[in-house]
């Protein structure tokens, strides 16, 4: 009896440290993200804090993707087993020894994800500090010492963070954790950003871009925080810097291994800013942040991109991209029964048409029996009053998408309409054209720059199936709220919409402003920028097209 | 009588001739059979740092380091210039940096530290803060790191001891001009001892393989004092002074007013207690394997300072010590076989000699 019971305690041991042994390993195995933790000499945003300045959202992220996370100060040597360091929103410049731990690490092959705000109202690193140094020196990422400074700025509003909001856009290199926010033209929402210096080719290393400004400059004077000897938010050409600015980018060492992005303002990543939810909501409010933490966080982990997390739900991700890949099966669908026409000669006989709608927006597919020609234009004929007769139509060709209401009187540019001909016509339009109920009455395609090119139509009624999802445009966040323009000569800013009311300003050609509303007519602009707001004759504004999309305001 | 001078002529090109021939051989076969046999340093791979003003080994002059940099060379070790903007090379057996006259970028202590964590070994000379050269502060950046890692650091001030009188004007407050009543008198001169910063030392740790076997005085023009924890502490780290200033000396840390005014003031409660002075320093930590060599004085190894010969150009070295220490240092350093070279003796016509300076340097004018 005494050798099987000890061949059956044996076995129980076994059995009982298996998984135990098993589930060490996978513990083991599971990627370790460190944040950094705030601490006396170097406050930085902290992983625990579940308030606005807190890190908790990222940290799920992080958890989502299969990683554990710790917080460890930085005063000492990292643990060796460290995946990822994430250092957010530092205040002040980082302490030598810290900083020679965080190299340390980084030269064995680490990885970083560093968010920094611009100096001013805090202290981060300078850029001739060490951190910033030895990022543009190992990594190709240069920190400037430059706040993104858009022309609707003002003194006061750039010093609090909520009033220094804008955009950034991806781009221009299509890298795969920026490729869904370049498909979908998803801004970045920024909170006081300040610019990336980004050497795309170095001898250690290969650096992307993957924000950009558009419309700021970057103001190199950081007096225009300091409240005792306040500058002026003032473009100087001989300094600051303009054009396409880069606020965000990473890096790949090429004898290391180590990986960093850095981003030119912490907020984006957050609680309370970049990544905040809709209110009573898991759906995040700022998708493009949402999206770039996700896949920033991704990359870094070094995961296969096939493991990278999905898009968020909720919302309707239809790319008008002419692909037609993203469109669901079990959506309607009309056929054009008739092999009729040949499109001038070419052999593209219409086919399955399709038509959907979600929140904001109305999208129709047309396929061809062959490759559509590029300069294919689309028809389509709407019945918006539901009484059987097509009474509104349009007329879309790639870079143009044109409104008739059927009165004879007015062809109106749709400036966030979309025709995309690739694979197959892709078209987007607006619902604001089209109240609940409108049919579509007729569809025809057409060779645009063929002079009396047969269409092909199809007058088959066609249904619109309805997805109960956002869509994807509505979230670009520049859907008419407000308009760049540049004056196109020397205008005076008025103080209402008409020659009676009072001067404010005068601003010579080329000035730009931000339009942020209309008055009824479309002939007045409310304008402003860093020092004033007014009223500006719409004519003397360039672009012109797009002014139809800005709100009526009541003076 | 022509005949006599085409035979006098004949004479002194030949007793020339003979000159030239005994004169410059004779110094290169002394440094020949100097270094035969020690090749010591035989690849080893010596980098040197030049961004901060360092003195230079291939500056001949005597702010120059070209003759420890020649002894290096000939020992066989490969010499190197630094390049900061890139990782120290992981195969970087020695890194010297001889006296910046600036501080450090923190991009450069950051990849110094990187360095010496993973072993890496420094010869480091240090020069005290004197007007505008501000070398690595006592209290951050560098030496932050070596004391906290270390137990060794340079203090701001500069190793002195009171010499002969003179007679100076003690600076004068700017008058009010708005003030009215009497022109103030201008101060009387008053008598202050001078400071003396140049010095020689016999005190040296008998215990050190650097400085065990060494005999003979070391030269000092001019250093800081160091401090040095050698008592247990949290780190693994091994701290030890190797040299000492005499007993007399004390760490001067307003050394700049002194410059200004010619008055100087012992002041215990600021200044680097009287006593022997700590100038030269060794550390290690043998859990990495980093080894630090701390001297207080640039001009310890400089042409002009510790390796000045005599007659000049000479391998007679003034201070031979100061070059068995340097030469010790560095196989301490590489973990090499002790070089062991027997300089020969300074030549009548000795090169300036170490004397104690009879008044403060004028400030150079901007």
């Amino acid at each position: 009896m005494r050798p099987l019971y000890f061949v059956v305690l044996l076995l129980l041991l076994v059995s009982l440290a298996g998984p135990t042994a098993g589930h060490a390993a996978q513990t083991s195995q599971r990627p370790l993200v460190v944040f950094v933790q705030p601490d006396q000499p170097f406050p930085v945003a902290a992983m625990s804090n579940a308030r606005n300045d807190g890190l908790t959202q990222l940290q799920a992220i992080f958890e989502r993707l299969g990683a554990q996370t710790l917080s460890i100060r930085l005063n000492s040597p990292l643990p060796a087993e460290t995946d990822l360091v994430v250092l957010i929103r530092p205040q002040r410049p980082t302490p030598i020894t810290y900083m020679v731990n965080l190299w340390y690490y980084m030269m064995h092959g680490g990885n970083l994800l560093l968010a920094i705000d611009p100096n001013g109202q805090a202290n981060p690193d300078r850029a001739t500090s060490a951190l910033p140094q030895m990022l543009g020196q190992d990594y190709g990422l240069s920190l400037q010492n430059a706040l993104v400074t858009e022309s609707w700025f003002t003194s006061t509003t750039i010093r609090e963070r909520e009033t220094s909001m804008t955009r950034a856009y991806p781009g221009p290199i299509v890298h795969p954790i920026i490729a869904p926010l370049l498909a979908y033209e998803l801004p970045v929402y920024t909170w006081g950003a300040r610019t990336v210096s980004v050497e795309a080719l170095g001898l250690t290393s290969r650096a992307v871009p993957l924000l950009q400004t558009r419309t700021a400059y970057a103001e190199t004077e950081l007096r225009v925080f300091d409240q005792n000897n306040l500058a002026p938010l003032e473009l100087n050409l001989d300094r600051d810097q303009v054009g396409l600015l880069d606020i965000a980018a990473i890096s790949e060492h090429t004898e290391t291994g180590s990986r960093v992005a850095v981003l030119g303002d912490s907020e984006i990543l957050l609680n309370g800013f970049g990544l905040t939810n809709v209110p009573g909501s898991p759906d995040p409010f700022y998708l493009g942040n949402r999206i770039l933490a996700e896949r920033l966080a991704a990359w870094l982990l070094e995961l296969p991109e096939e493991e990278w997390p999905p898009l968020p739900t909720g919302v309707n991700w239809l790319a008008i991209d002419g692909q037609g890949n993203d469109w669901q099966a079990e959506w309607p669908a009309a056929t054009d029964p008739f092999a009729d026409t040949s499109l001038n000669g070419l052999d593209r006989d219409l086919g399955r048409v399709m038509a959907v709608r979600d929140s904001e927006y109305m999208y129709v597919l047309a396929e061809t029996t062959e490759r559509p020609p590029v300069d294919l234009g689309l028809h389509i004929t709407f019945d918006t009053n539901r009484d059987g007769a097509g009474d509104l139509s349009i007329a879309a060709e790639p870079g143009a998408v044109l409104l008739d209401d059927g009165s004879g009187e007015r062809v109106l540019l749709v400036p966030d309409a979309r025709l995309a001909v690739s694979e197959v016509v892709e078209l987007r339009l607006p619902l604001r054209f089209l109240p609940s109920g409108t049919a579509i009455t007729g569809l025809c395609l057409s060779i645009s720059a063929a002079e009396g090119s047969d269409p092909d139509c199809m007058d088959e009624p066609i249904r619109i199936g309805t997805v109960a999802r956002r869509s994807p445009a509505s979230l670009r966040g520049d859907n008419g709220a407000t308009v760049m323009v540049y004056t196109s000569s020397a205008v005076l800013l008025r103080a209402g919409p008409g020659m009676i009311f009072d001067r404010l300003a005068s601003f010579v050609n080329g000035e730009p402003l931000l339009a942020t509303g209309r008055n009824e007519a479309g002939d007045w602009l409310l304008v402003e920028n860093a020092r004033y707001q007014g009223w500006i004759a719409a004519f003397l504004v360039r672009p012109g097209e797009e002014l139809v999309m800005l709100p009526v305001v009541t003076p | 009588m022509r005949h006599k001078l085409l035979v006098i002529l004949g004479f002194i090109v030949v007793l020339t001739t003979l000159i030239a021939m005994t004169g410059a051989p004779v110094a290169a076969t002394q440094t020949d059979d100097l270094l035969e046999g020690y090749a010591q340093l035989d690849n080893a791979q010596i980098y040197f740092s030049e961004d901060n003003g360092e003195a230079s080994r291939f500056d001949r002059s005597a702010r120059g380091l070209s003759r420890l940099g020649g002894l290096l060379q000939q020992l066989g070790a490969d010499l190197y210039t630094l390049e900061w903007r890139r990782p120290i090379p992981a195969d970087a057996d020695l890194v010297v940096i001889a006296g910046p006259f600036d501080d450090l970028t923190s991009s450069q202590i950051v990849r110094l530290w990187m360095y010496l964590r993973e072993g890496g070994r420094l010869l480091l000379l240090v020069d005290p803060p004197i007007a505008r050269v501000r070398p690595l502060p006592a209290a951050r950046g560098l030496f932050e790191l070596t004391w906290n890692d270390l137990g060794i650091r340079g203090l701001d001030n500069m190793v002195a001891t009171e010499g002969p009188l003179h007679t100076v004007t003690p600076p004068q407050e700017e008058p009010d001009e708005d003030a009215e009543g009497p022109t103030p008198t201008p101060p009387a001169e008053i008598e202050t001892p001078t400071l003396l910063i140049d010095f020689t030392t016999t005190s040296l740790n008998a215990s050190h393989p650097i400085t065990a076997d060494l005999q003979g005085e070391i030269g000092f023009f001019g250093a800081r004092s160091l401090e040095v924890d050698s008592s247990i502490s949290l780190s693994s780290s091994e701290a030890q002074a190797l040299a000492f200033s005499p007993a007399d000396y004390y760490g001067e840390t307003r050394y700049d007013d002194y410059r200004n005014t010619g008055i100087a003031e012992y002041d215990e409660t600021v200044d680097a207690v009287r006593g022997p002075q700590p100038l030269i320093a060794a550390a290690g930590e043998p859990a990495s394997g980093m080894r630090v060599v701390l001297i207080g004085d640039r001009d310890f190894a400089t042409n002009g300072g510790g390796l000045q010969t005599s007659p000049a150009n000479s391998p007679s070295f003034l201070y031979p010590t100061n070059a068995d220490l340097l030469l010790n240092s560095i196989t301490w350093l590489l973990e090499a076989d002790a070089v062991e070279l027997s300089f020969p003796t300074p030549g009548p016509t000795s090169t300036p000699t170490v004397t104690p300076t009879a008044a403060p340097e004028e400030e150079e004018a901007d």
